[in-house]
């Protein structure tokens, strides 16, 4: 029997996992729900074996396994209440950023605890080869102990159209849109952080937000998000860090370290075994949604899930406390 | 001058885009300012052997196009990809979304007055057929390119894009496809597929009852199997058994990963190939790499599809200094 999924919101993130959830085997996407009228429309001519709905309620009663959340961030929770409170699907994908603040965050991680089954959120960069090799090489002491991290988020987004651009509100803001991701990959390798403070210097030279930050195992970390850098036609996330023994950068390319004493050593994704059954956009984000299902199917705990969202939501929340509003 | 095969220039650098790293894009769109040098480029390439243009549908390539046309330097055999889903997906996050983007397209169909175009657009929006629609803005594509290119330029194929052919071969949208073969023969144009899951996509034409015979497939090939989905393997079994079809290899050299000899051997490894589109951002880049390629086109080495080169190893790539290689 399929495992029947819905996806909540038809923009550019409903419409890659329902492509991606299309490929993998056992999987059914059996309905979309879509505020706008005309998506609806011409989706449902698009799509007849999927069913339309205007309301996540509608939902109810279509016997979904899962559902995915592929809304602005702001009205994950609404959403996330009403699915799993209605007992609507009991597993639950929500694309990253999981809310619009540490407190939204906070209420999904309670009520996922609350009705059980398995909740995923969408940081793909985690199922990036080059990150993960990264992470493993780090954990290897390809570069001795680690010293500091610096991390970034850039796109050129609102190059033009600025960072205050309603769309850019609509999304949560920079740093909660793209910023997130690069806040996530900082928890993921180095742990929780303890301090958030603003950055002393270098957010002009990035045009966006510079934060420093301490981790609870007290790593100094850097973080600058820009999404106004024309020069980056696609967002690119990435990392240096230093350890007592080299340097180690990774970004969704390419991993490179350079020890101390000279021999640099460059991984692309290339050689990475970075094949995937279905290519969409980046094979990442096949990783990603074959893992969720995976897990429903097997049991366990996927990653990251609603905790780890929750944890990337508090510390943006502290870094807005204590940056200026100007992304 | 390649027997038979086709020697495209690609457009890719032309955008800053390069699938090896994005630093490598950047660079290049520093370097790559107006359509003068572009056009420069392309024209560079075809005396070099190149005898074929594929790019994407936009500003970009339009200008290219004119000014080559103006020069009399047109190569023999344009190959355009639509839609520009770049532009379409900066468009959706600027405006909004999906209703955004089908506003936007819609004014410039209206603008462009095209009215077979209009006449189509406006019998798909009131009956709400995806088909109408999507014949409405073919015509528009097609027509913007014979105004750019002449009336009676050498388009010898239009294809669909990559996202979009994967993404609707994902959600089984077989109307897409017989569509979009139907729109374009009726526009006197060949039909072609732009795709990174070249098995899947013809697996599935086939058992749709959509011809493969007279189409033309653009997909990747190389000796790295990058971007090859699933498999390198799979790739080129299908090759082995696509009779009648053109298949044109793009990211022969997986993006700068592999060095011009070794993507040269791979090509003329592979017989069944009808052609290779490759990106190059200079002048000098395009005589001394499609020098290489013609060569290898010409050679025909009859390596037996699925094996590739015997005895092949990668080495570093050929446009910057790696000193260590993947494990």
């Amino acid at each position: 029997m399929a495992l029947t999924v819905g996806i909540v919101g038809l923009g550019k993130m409903g419409f890659l996992h329902a492509s991606l959830l299309s490929t993998l085997p056992g999987v059914e996407v059996r309905a979309v729900c879509e505020p706008q009228g005309s998506v609806r429309r011409f989706g449902g001519k698009m799509l007849p074996a999927i069913r339309f709905v205007r309301t996540v309620g509608e939902l109810k009663g279509l016997d979904l396994d899962a559902v995915y959340v592929t809304t602005p961030p702001q009205s994950h929770a609404a959403v996330v209440r009403t699915v799993l409170g209605g007992g609507i699907a009991a597993h639950l994908f929500v694309e990253k950023p999981l809310a619009g603040s540490a407190r939204e965050g906070e209420e999904m991680v309670a009520l996922a605890r609350a009705h059980g089954g398995v909740t995923m959120v969408g940081y793909q960069k985690r199922f990036a080869v080059t990150f993960r090799k990264a992470r493993d090489l780090l954990r290897d002491g390809a570069v001795g102990e680690v010293r500091s991290a610096d991390a970034y988020a850039y796109s050129s987004d609102f190059a033009q159209a600025g960072a205050h651009h309603p769309q850019a509100r609509a999304r949560g803001g920079v740093l909660r849109d793209l910023g997130c991701h690069a806040v996530d990959l900082l928890l993921w390798f180095f742990g929780d952080v303890d301090e958030v403070s603003r950055a002393a210097e270098g957010a002009a030279e990035t045009g966006g937000i510079l934060a420093a930050l301490t981790t609870t195992s007290g790593l100094s970390c850097t973080l600058s998000v820009s999404a106004s850098r024309a020069e980056y036609r696609l967002p690119e996330v990435g990392m240096t860090v230093t350890g007592s023994r080299g340097r180690l950068s990774v970004n969704g390319d390419r991993v490179e370290v350079e020890p101390q004493g000279g021999g640099r050593v460059v991984w692309h994704r290339h050689g990475l075994h970075d094949h995937v059954a279905f290519l969409l956009a980046e094979p990442e984000y096949h990783r990603e949604d074959e893992h969720f299902i995976q897990t429903i199917c097997s049991g366990g705990r996927a990653s990251p899930d609603v905790e780890d969202g929750a944890r990337v939501e508090a510390v943006i929340d502290r870094m807005e406390d204590v940056l200026p509003k100007t992304a | 001058m390649t027997g038979d095969r086709l020697l495209l220039i690609g457009d890719n650098p032309f955008h800053g885009v390069s699938h090896l790293s994005q630093a490598r894009a950047r660079s290049r769109q520093a370097g790559i300012t107006t359509p003068a040098r572009t056009s420069g480029v392309v024209a560079a390439a075809v005396e070099s052997g190149a005898n074929g243009f594929l790019f994407s549908v936009n500003e970009t390539t339009l200008t290219i196009l004119a000014t080559l046309r103006q020069t009399q330097q047109l190569p023999v055999g344009l190959y355009a990809i639509v839609p520009y889903s770049y532009e379409y997906v900066r468009s959706a996050i600027a405006l909004g979304g999906i209703q955004g983007v089908a506003r936007k397209v819609g004014r410039e169909i209206v603008l462009a007055g095209n009215w077979r175009a209009l006449l189509d657009g406006a019998r798909g929006t009131v009956t709400g057929n995806p088909q109408a629609l999507l014949r409405a803005y073919l015509t528009y594509e097609v027509g913007r390119l014979r105004a750019a290119a002449g009336s009676k330029a050498p388009v010898a194929s239009v294809l669909l894009h990559e996202v979009v052919t994967d993404m609707a071969l994902a959600l089984e949208m077989d109307w897409v496809f017989k569509a979009f073969v139907r729109s374009l023969r009726a526009l006197g144009v060949m039909p072609g597929f732009d795709t990174r899951n070249l098995p899947t996509l013809v697996r599935r034409l086939r058992a749709w009852g959509v011809e493969t015979r007279g189409l033309v497939f653009a997909a990747p090939f190389n000796a790295a199997g990058f971007q090859m989905s699933p498999s390198r393997e799979a790739c080129e079994q299908t090759l082995a058994d696509l009779p009648g079809a053109t298949v044109i290899a793009f990211s022969v050299l997986a993006a700068g990963y592999l060095s011009l000899p070794e993507a040269a051997e791979y090509v003329a490894g592979m017989p069944r190939l009808d052609g290779v589109a490759i990106g190059v951002s200079t002048t000098e880049q395009a005589r001394s790499t499609f020098a290489v390629f013609r060569d290898a086109l010409r050679r025909r080495v009859g390596h037996p599809a699925g094996s590739g080169p015997p005895g092949h190893e990668l080495v570093p790539g050929n446009y910057e200094a790696v000193g260590g290689r993947s494990s």
